[in-house]
């Protein structure tokens, strides 16, 4: 009895509360939300993915904004966490907001995403890369980026074709991410046949010395290393290998294209490589080099990894709202489903059935003259120079 | 604001509890989504919160590695519902148990450890279990588990963020029952005991290590619960949650809200899970603004914010008098000598401190121990009771062996001591000082406990009664309330007798009951010692001050450097040669005169 009342209760609270959901402005600016870590270890990428919402929002709204409303950006942090990503989506959700284009680490993206499929809203992620965020059946969900299970074969690819690697030692950290690249890598690896995995284990992050995982992988001889973690313990890992005389060719994970590598190796790093969604600078076209301009005077140092990609997750937002002549949640999704290629910064964007970009590209980069410098890209499944990115570079 | 009038619950008496238990249950239907949210993080963290505070703020135990718990709970829940097909109530119970397993399997190898090395090995634990779900097929690896479904109650399926509100308030109601119940139990006290002084508490008669191994377990289920319903909630469980800042987070909402406070906790995880959200407007700097928010608080009150209290204790009108059986030391039944010491030698890194003593204590008989300092006769009592393990010799209590047994297992046997410095519980009531002495006279385990069952109550109520009774017993009836540390130093000794004579012991070891008293003060002594042999307790006293030994003891040892060097009543021992040579001392010319004599000792 006490128990049919309780649940009797708890409908009528939950029949309450759709009358309490948020009313979605039909005037004023169209706000799109982006959730991103703007504090914690991955504060930096955050705030990077913010900026470039920002310059989007206002670049859209310099032409003639959406369906003649201006764009505001609304972002919310969730410190790449599970629980405060749910926090920041309600955040989100309840400010009104209309549709979603951010996120960043896969393990706060995801229940995210769910908060808002429960909401009808689209999210279009910038940056999650984990394949399980486009799986979860949800019509709703889209992203603008490559795939983790498409950048491990691409490196596999790479080692193996171009590199002619016999014996790959892959070292990862036990983050979700990097064992998943690893992983992915690995079998890849299997899969094309005629390469020996030597080494496949896990480094402890944080730590300042890891010369005697170095020194066990030096004894097992590989031709490449491949680090499929994050930039800080890379920088030490090229570092001391290259200190212990390991002769290797050195490549890391797509979280390593980041000038802090570059400052704590130093001269090590050259000749590291790099398997990387393209970056601003090593992207062809005017309009990437209107937003790097556009980035450094604003906020005086270059945009970060994933700013393109953000920068064209409002793009094709926006774009979809203006086909389907609605801010409605529902039709904007419907909307972005239709997507085909659509002109944005990092190339040609069409979302496929599930909501993944369709020929997502990878390419690598080199560490030259300490820098990154554009290396090779696959056309057509051969390995060339990508020469669009240095041209555009030097102009 | 809703939150800080949550946390006065322990002032507020079952009136303010409804009230503030009703206020939770509106707050859904006023708040937005977005607030709903943070509630139930708040909720999930005052969960999280209670059970390490059994483990930190009850036992002492500094564990950093908690979310290892939380992991177990939101693992076993997520695998059981995607690959056994259990809904989520019936992962309730897999979760806590499973979580309570491990924290056996956690607690029973290192909880030997003293506090600094068991926060190691608990960080260590946190990282393996952590490491172990990413690198498990089985636990899905770093993606770790997906699309585990959301509870369906009475056929209505929760979704909302309302919906889960009202499951993690139903859940910390579930945890504030049980956990209210073992704080204030003899398990809680067992605890609050060991956080004070483990040593202590190990010499009155609590097992420290099983006690330590339920805090443990008890803790560990808390987390379990919580587990559960972080994987119901957010469909997703992967190792990303529970490092190593996940434990600190956790630790922090207990030691800001006060260690061992329960409102305390509540308002830690409100602040914890709170602030950064009032801070959400300043961006970027938001998280150092809570963390300086952090450091401020801490500065201002040091102690948390909702501070533990002692229980407030009612002291009986009348006092309390139980019958004789209730007080009195037990019938053994065995016909020798109560105690019998044997050919005892112990040594420290070869420093012989006690070779070859051996004496036997008569049932009912008072016998001192006496001499210098560095004699060793404190070294003679932690030996009988366990503290230290002799080189060789032999110990019977009423014919049974106590060498080899633990200091609490010696208690059980019906030895109590006192301490040389006094070790009070000190920052506990007098009461709770002489019901954690009562500690191997009781029966009550963690069962009884969680259920509450009427023996339960009736038990605790007559423990009540008969620590009442001891408090009068040693002349502190009036002060049953008052925190140990705070009463005055006769007091203390006073209540550190009560707390011993609380086991019923058959033999008491006093060690310098006198010491600092003043003369009035040594009279009043005088006279309990009367007293408790009255109780045909047997005593056996370490004191320095021979008029009370010469009044009170019925025979006297005299040791010397380890070895006793004469026996007999007080009377003979006082004019014995040897004992006025090495201890009592004589003028300067007598000692020339016998010096000569009897040659170098």
């Amino acid at each position: 009895m006490e128990k049919q009342k309780l649940a009797m209760l708890v409908a009528a609270l939950a029949l309450g509360g759709a009358a309490l959901a948020p009313a979605r402005a039909a005037e004023g600016p169209v706000k799109i939300g982006v959730p991103a870590p703007l504090t914690g270890s991955y504060a930096s990428a955050g705030t990077d993915i913010a900026n470039a919402a920002m310059i989007a929002a206002e670049d859209i709204n310099k032409k003639s904004g959406v369906l003649g409303r201006k764009i505001a950006i609304d972002t919310a942090d969730d410190q790449c966490d599970a629980q405060i990503g749910v926090q920041a989506a309600e955040k989100l959700v309840q400010s009104g907001d209309q549709a979603i284009a951010g996120g960043y680490c896969s393990s706060a993206a995801i229940p995210e995403s769910s908060v808002f499929h429960d909401h009808g809203l689209p999210f279009v992620a910038d940056a999650s890369t984990n394949p399980r965020l486009t799986e979860q059946g949800f019509a709703d969900v889209f992203r603008v980026i490559g795939r983790d299970d498409e950048q491990g074969p691409f490196a596999a690819n790479f080692m193996k074709n171009e590199l002619h690697a016999k014996r790959v030692a892959i070292i990862h950290d036990n983050t979700v991410y990097a064992r998943g690249l690893a992983e992915q890598t690995r079998a890849a690896l299997k899969k094309l046949g005629g390469v020996d995995i030597v080494y496949f284990d896990a480094i402890t992050p944080g730590q300042s010395d890891y010369t005697s995982v170095l020194s066990v992988v030096k004894s097992d001889n590989p031709d490449v290393i491949y680090y499929t973690g994050y930039y800080s313990e890379a920088a030490l890992i090229v570092k001391e290998a290259r200190a212990l005389g390991v002769k290797a060719t050195l490549m890391a994970g797509d979280a390593n294209n980041d000038p802090t590598l570059l400052k704590v190796a130093g001269p090590a790093a050259n000749g590291l490589i790099i398997t990387t969604a393209p970056l601003a600078q090593f992207l062809g076209g005017s309009e990437v080099q209107n937003f790097i301009k556009e980035y450094q005077s604003r906020f005086g140092h270059e945009p970060g990894p994933y700013s393109v990609y953000e920068y064209d997750a409002i793009g094709v937002t926006a774009a979809a709202m203006d086909r389907a002549k609605s801010t409605d949640p529902q039709k904007v999704a419907a909307a972005l489903h239709q997507t085909k290629d659509y002109h944005g910064i990092t190339g040609t964007i069409s979302f496929n059935q599930q909501g993944d970009r369709e020929n997502a590209v990878y390419i690598t980069l080199i560490v030259k003259n300490d820098q990154f410098t554009a290396y090779k890209a696959l056309e057509n499944g051969h390995w060339v120079d990508v020469k669009a990115a240095s041209k555009a570079k030097a102009g | 604001m809703r939150l800080g009038a949550f946390a006065k619950a322990g002032i507020l008496g079952r009136g303010g509890v409804a009230l503030l238990l009703i206020a939770a249950l509106v707050f859904p239907l006023l708040a937005d989504n977005y607030e709903i949210s943070v509630g139930t993080g708040i909720l999930t963290y005052a969960v999280l919160g209670l059970g390490l505070n059994i483990v930190v703020g009850y036992a002492g135990l500094l564990d950093l590695g908690y979310a290892a718990f939380f992991a177990i709970g939101a693992y076993a829940a997520g695998l059981l519902t995607t690959k056994a097909g259990f809904t989520y109530w019936e992962t309730v119970p897999a979760s806590m148990l499973l979580a309570g397993l491990s924290g056996i399997v956690v607690g029973y190898p290192t909880l030997r450890l003293r506090s600094d090395y068991l926060a190691i090995v608990t960080l260590g634990f946190g990282e393996i279990i952590r490491i172990t779900a990413t690198n498990l097929d089985y636990t899905g690896g770093p993606d770790g588990i997906w699309g585990i479904p959301h509870p369906v109650f009475f056929g209505y399926r929760l979704s909302t963020q309302r919906d889960f509100f009202y499951l993690v308030l139903g859940l910390l109601v579930l945890t504030l029952y049980f956990v209210r119940r073992l704080a204030v139990s003899r398990l809680g006290r067992a605890w609050l005991g060991l956080r004070e002084d483990e040593d202590a508490a190990e010499a009155v008669g609590v097992p420290a290590l099983r006690v330590k191994l339920l805090a443990y377990i008890m803790g560990a289920l808390w987390a379990g619960l919580a587990g559960g319903f972080f994987a119901t909630r957010l469909g997703v469980v992967n190792p990303q949650s529970f490092t190593y800042l996940q434990s600190v987070l956790i630790l922090i909402v207990v030691v800001l809200g006060g260690m061992g406070s329960i409102p305390g906790v509540i308002l830690g995880a409100a602040v914890v899970v709170g602030l950064p959200e009032v801070l959400r407007s300043i961006q970027g700097w938001r998280m150092l603004a809570f963390s300086l928010g952090l450091v401020v608080l801490m500065l201002a009150r040091p102690q948390g914010l909702w501070p533990m209290r002692g229980r407030k204790v009612a002291v009986p009108r009348e006092s309390p008098r139980p019958a004789r059986s209730e007080i009195a030391a037990p019938e053994t039944g065995y016909e020798g000598p109560l105690l019998e010491v044997e050919g005892l030698r112990c040594s420290f890194g070869g420093l012989v401190a006690v070779d070859d003593v051996g004496f036997a204590v008569r049932r009912g008989e008072l016998l001192s121990i006496i001499g210098p300092n560095g004699a060793g006769k404190t070294t003679v009592f932690n030996a009988i009771t366990g503290v230290v393990a002799p080189e060789r010799g032999a110990v019977r209590l009423a014919g049974v062996p106590l060498i080899g047994r633990a200091p609490h297992a010696v208690v059980e046997a019906g030895l109590a001591r006192t301490f040389q410095g006094i070790r009070l519980f000190r920052s506990l009531t007098a009461l709770d000082n002489v019901l954690i002495g009562m500690h191997p006279r009781l029966a009550v385990g963690v069962v009884g406990t969680l259920l509450h069952a009427p023996h339960v109550k009736r038990e605790e109520a007559a423990a009540a009664a008969t620590g009442h009774f001891w408090l009068d017993f040693v002349g502190l009836a009036g002060k049953a309330g008052h925190i140990a540390g705070e009463l005055p130093y006769g007091d203390q000794r006073r209540l550190e007798i009560a707390r011993a004579l609380a086991s019923r012991p058959l033999l008491l070891l006093l060690d310098e009951p006198a010491a600092g008293m003043n003369p009035s003060e040594k009279g009043a002594l005088m006279r309990l010692v009367a007293r408790i042999r009255e109780l045909g307790t047997t005593i056996i006293l370490i004191e320095h001050d021979m008029n009370l030994v010469m009044r009170v003891s019925d025979r006297v040892i005299v040791l010397d450097r380890g070895r006793c060097i004469a026996s007999g009543p007080p009377d003979a021992v006082q004019a014995d040669e040897r004992v006025i040579d090495a201890y009592l001392g004589r003028d300067e010319a007598e000692a020339e005169a016998v010096e000569a004599p009897l040659g170098p000792a």
